[in-house]
């Protein structure tokens, strides 16, 4: 899992995954905004399933709250 | 018929009955007498016998060779102190206790006589045998002396344990060094690995603010510039994503 930071500013990512523990999926913070585009998202927070070169994947599913964000992310450990 | 025949085995006997009670009579006053004496007396030995029997457990010492029955049984090369054994053996009777007594006794006496040879002798081996301790010189001298019962024991006691000692010492200085050598390298390698890690938040931010300006953009998603939050430097979708397997993208903003 890979997860793709936009908007605001770094240090305000560096924050957010401090304050949510994220610590098993790699994060990375884009602050042009490009990839979101790219992958048109639309909506914070997104997810998409996308194949080992990220060639193809589904569309953006979102929708979920901040609890349901937060047991996402505590439950990426059992992935790592 | 039968009448006529006893009076005839009577006279066999009465003379022979009388013939022995005078060889008898005779035997009383002379003392010790042939060997049908002997015969006729064995009833009476047995007391004698006891006698004797008796004598000996004393006379194990009296005989001043008793030590060498006993002591023989304790040492060899006693019998060569037997003399000086000779002196506790005036105290016989106390039977059980000579050990300890004599011990001490013996031990001084002995030292006076240390003129006898045997005496030089019996200190070679006893300080041979305690091993070599060549501190021991003092102890051979008592032992030497007491050597066969307790000395000895007590003489082998001291130097055994002063030889367990040194070993011992020597072999805890050796385990020690070991182990320091081990902690040292248990110590060097833990440290590595976690300082490799570790970032201080405002390296992090430090590092993310000097790459900001070097992002790159691309029409590829994949090969978009973006910085790692754990350490501010750059990197891309395609370098985070590792191996063939389906990848989870989650889009994420910190507000």
């Amino acid at each position: 899992m890979i997860g793709v930071g936009a908007q605001d500013d770094f240090e305000y990512a560096l924050n957010f995954v401090a304050d949510t523990g994220t610590t098993t999926p790699t994060m990375v913070w884009d602050r042009s905004f490009t990839t979101w585009n790219q992958y048109d998202i639309r909506t914070n927070s997104s997810m998409i399933l996308a194949n080992g070169d990220l060639t193809e994947g589904s569309q953006p599913f979102n929708g979920f709250n901040s609890a349901q964000q937060q047991r996402i992310i505590d439950g990426l450990d059992q992935f790592s | 018929m039968q009448t006529t025949r006893l009076p005839a085995f009577t006279l066999a006997i009465t003379v022979a009955v009388a013939g022995v009670a005078a060889a008898c009579a005779g035997n009383d006053s002379s003392g010790p007498g042939s060997s049908v004496d002997a015969g006729f007396e064995t009833t009476t030995l047995p007391p004698l016998a006891l006698e004797d029997a008796t004598t000996p457990t004393p006379a194990v010492r009296d005989d001043g060779t008793p030590s060498p029955d006993q002591g023989a049984v304790e040492s060899g090369p006693d019998q060569s102190t037997t003399p000086t054994t000779s002196v506790a053996g005036d105290a016989p009777v106390t039977t059980t206790a000579p050990d300890p007594a004599p011990a001490e006794t013996a031990a001084q006496v002995p030292s006076d006589d240390s003129t006898d040879a045997p005496a030089t002798t019996v200190t070679d081996q006893s300080a041979s045998a305690t091993s070599t301790e060549p501190a021991d010189a003092d102890a051979p001298t008592t032992t030497a002396d007491t050597t066969t019962t307790a000395a000895p024991t007590t003489a082998s006691d001291e130097p055994s344990t002063t030889t367990t000692a040194d070993p011992t010492e020597s072999s805890t200085s050796t385990s020690t060094t070991t182990t320091a050598t081990t902690s040292t390298t248990t110590t060097t390698s833990t440290p590595t690995t976690t300082t490799a890690k570790t970032l201080t938040r405002q390296e992090i931010l430090d590092a993310a603010e000097a790459n900001a300006p070097l992002l790159q953009t691309s029409s590829d998603p994949r090969l978009i510039d973006v910085l790692d939050v754990a350490d501010g430097s750059i990197t891309s979708l395609r370098e985070a994503v590792d191996g063939d397997r389906p990848v989870l993208l989650w889009f994420w903003a910190p507000h």
